[in-house]
């Protein structure tokens, strides 16, 4: 197919106007990309709720189950009846369970960036320190996030405040590794280059090693984010907050609301791909075309 | 004035990863270097000249010996001895000028002055219409071009040149090196060349050292100044070449057969 093919396009202009000067004008592509764009995005969904679909239609066929297993169709019209009527689920507006879900992620995300943005740049630039800091990141990092739940609620008891120290303690390692690991890829020669310089201490860190190993740093911030909207949605189920995503997915299941707790799910991605596919996607693009990563112009 | 000094040089580095054996790269090394010089390190490659630059540079400390910078013991690189890498070194992310205000700015010039230096460097080496432009769509003579007007902005005392044009096609290279001369010659610097052309060598320096491989020693010296009277060699130096060919080890993996 001809839109997919960048030189037949050139082809056909050269054939109708010729070269001029060395160059060859053509009409802007950047609607038609645009398009395209939206169009494999859309046919990834369509694969999703395809696949969500066979499986409702099989199970509601041939399993016998008590309960129905819900269609995407009734799943997203309850998602979309709640946000529009401001129906309250046990106590809040679905609006208002989102709202209390997204302050959580984003108080716990911002302290987690900063901590693994100076914790991994320190541990990637000192190799001695490394090997012993790595240490200590690992343990925090292996141990799984719903194993914070006994700690946080310890320390911190019921409600926000336990939540927000589970998200945190998983995103900031996930963070901190991936970050060292990119300051650790930084060429000898961009570090020598900057001693011969005279870069001290704070020049090095902001101006050379964070933006050279910007691509990994943004990789980090984004697996964080990541996971911490998946292990809030389960300390929401575990510790009782009354408000969230998460525990507004528990009740619903609680009361046997199967198509209400699927919607939840689907609002829940919904945000994760709106941050990951529009936030970070467009960050990283930026990145990699100021680091001379992508091609040409 | 001796103004770079190195005194019985040692440099070894482990051979494996169980550091059961170490090999000499550098075997007592004594070299003096006034103000002013053109030096030109020639060997064959993996002789240690670069380890020479490097521990100059203060990238690398010797294993043994010492090295000293207008009297001062080097210990750790600095704005003075400024470096032209064989890879291109420049800051991707950062235009051409903004590269050099970098440095600049690393030096704790004020800001106001920055962009003004920075512009009159880039005159010098002549890419002072490239200021704008991003590094990576720069060709190689031209990124090492700026690679050298950083370290005039800077106002290094000494340059070290690693190689700095021998990624680069024949023609432009000639330019470069010409280049060079005339900026040595109107600046009075420093400068340290490594090179693996003979030919580069004799048409730059003003003193050619040579180094032999595996362990590196000194096996060769040529003064060209007097020959010369200060000006670049350019004539009547078939004679030279010749003598300094014959002298140039043969590569290692051949001499052992």
């Amino acid at each position: 197919m001809s839109i997919w093919n960048n030189d037949e396009r050139i082809a056909k202009q050269i054939d109708t106007d010729g070269v001029t000067d060395g160059h060859v004008k053509l009409k802007s592509w950047v609607p038609m990309k645009i398009l395209l764009t939206t169009l494999t995005f859309i046919a990834g969904v369509v694969i999703v709720l395809l696949m969500w679909q066979l499986m409702a239609w099989y199970v509601n066929e041939y399993m016998n189950l008590i309960l129905k297993f819900p269609y995407p169709a009734e799943s997203i019209q309850w998602a979309i009846d709640c946000l529009i009527d401001g129906e309250k689920i046990y106590g809040s507006t679905l609006l208002q369970h989102i709202e209390a879900s997204l302050r959580r992620v984003l108080i716990a995300f911002s302290l987690a960036a900063v901590t693994g943005i100076v914790l991994g740049t320190f541990l990637g630039y000192f190799s001695k320190i490394y090997s012993i800091g790595i240490v200590p990141v690992t343990v925090f990092q292996t141990i799984p996030g719903l194993a914070w739940v006994p700690i946080a609620l310890l320390l911190f008891g019921l409600g926000d405040d336990a939540s927000v120290f589970i998200i945190y303690a998983v995103s900031s390692m996930v963070i901190t590794i991936n970050v060292s690991g990119g300051i650790r890829t930084v060429p000898e020669v961009v570090t020598r280059a900057s001693k011969m310089m005279g870069a001290g201490g704070a020049v090095m860190f902001i101006k050379i090693l964070l933006p050279y190993s910007a691509v990994s740093i943004i990789n980090g911030l984004r697996l964080g984010l990541g996971s911490a909207w998946r292990v809030l949605i389960a300390a929401e189920m575990l510790i009782g907050t009354g408000i969230g995503l998460g525990s507004s997915m528990e009740t619903l299941r609680d009361d046997l609301n199967f198509v209400g707790a699927f919607g939840c799910i689907v609002v829940i991605v919904i945000i994760g791909l709106l941050i990951d596919k529009v936030l970070f996607s467009a960050i990283e693009k930026t990145v990699r075309h100021k680091l001379g990563l992508e091609e040409g112009y | 004035m001796t103004q770079i000094s190195l005194r019985n040089v040692y440099k070894a580095y482990y051979t494996n990863r169980k550091m059961s054996e170490a090999r000499i790269v550098l075997n007592d090394i004594s070299i003096d270097i006034e103000e002013g010089e053109f030096v030109s390190l020639i060997g064959p490659s993996g002789c240690g000249k670069t380890t020479v630059l490097n521990l100059i540079a203060g990238f690398e400390k010797p294993t043994k010996g010492e090295i000293t910078f207008n009297g001062r013991v080097i210990d750790k690189p600095s704005p003075e001895r400024g470096v032209v890498f064989q890879e291109f070194s420049l800051f991707p992310w950062l235009s051409t000028i903004g590269n050099i205000m970098l440095a600049l700015e690393c030096k704790n010039v004020p800001e106001k002055e920055r962009r003004q230096i920075a512009e009159e460097a880039l005159r010098t080496v002549g890419m002072a219409e490239y200021a704008d432009t991003r590094p990576n769509t720069l060709s190689g003579g031209m990124k090492q071009r700026v690679a050298i007007a950083r370290l005039l902005a800077m106002d290094s005392e000494v340059f070290l040149m690693d190689e700095p044009f021998s990624a680069l096609d024949e023609q432009t290279r000639r330019k470069l090196d010409t280049d060079l001369v005339q900026l040595w010659k109107e600046k009075k610097k420093t400068i340290i060349f490594v090179t693996h052309s003979v030919d580069e060598a004799i048409l730059v320096s003003s003193r050619i050292i040579m180094f032999s491989d595996s362990p590196g020693e000194i096996i060769g010296e040529w003064d060209l100044r007097e020959k010369t009277s200060g000006d670049i060699p350019i004539l009547n130096n078939a004679n030279l070449r010749r003598e300094i060919l014959n002298k140039l080890p043969r590569c290692s993996c051949e001499r052992n057969r």
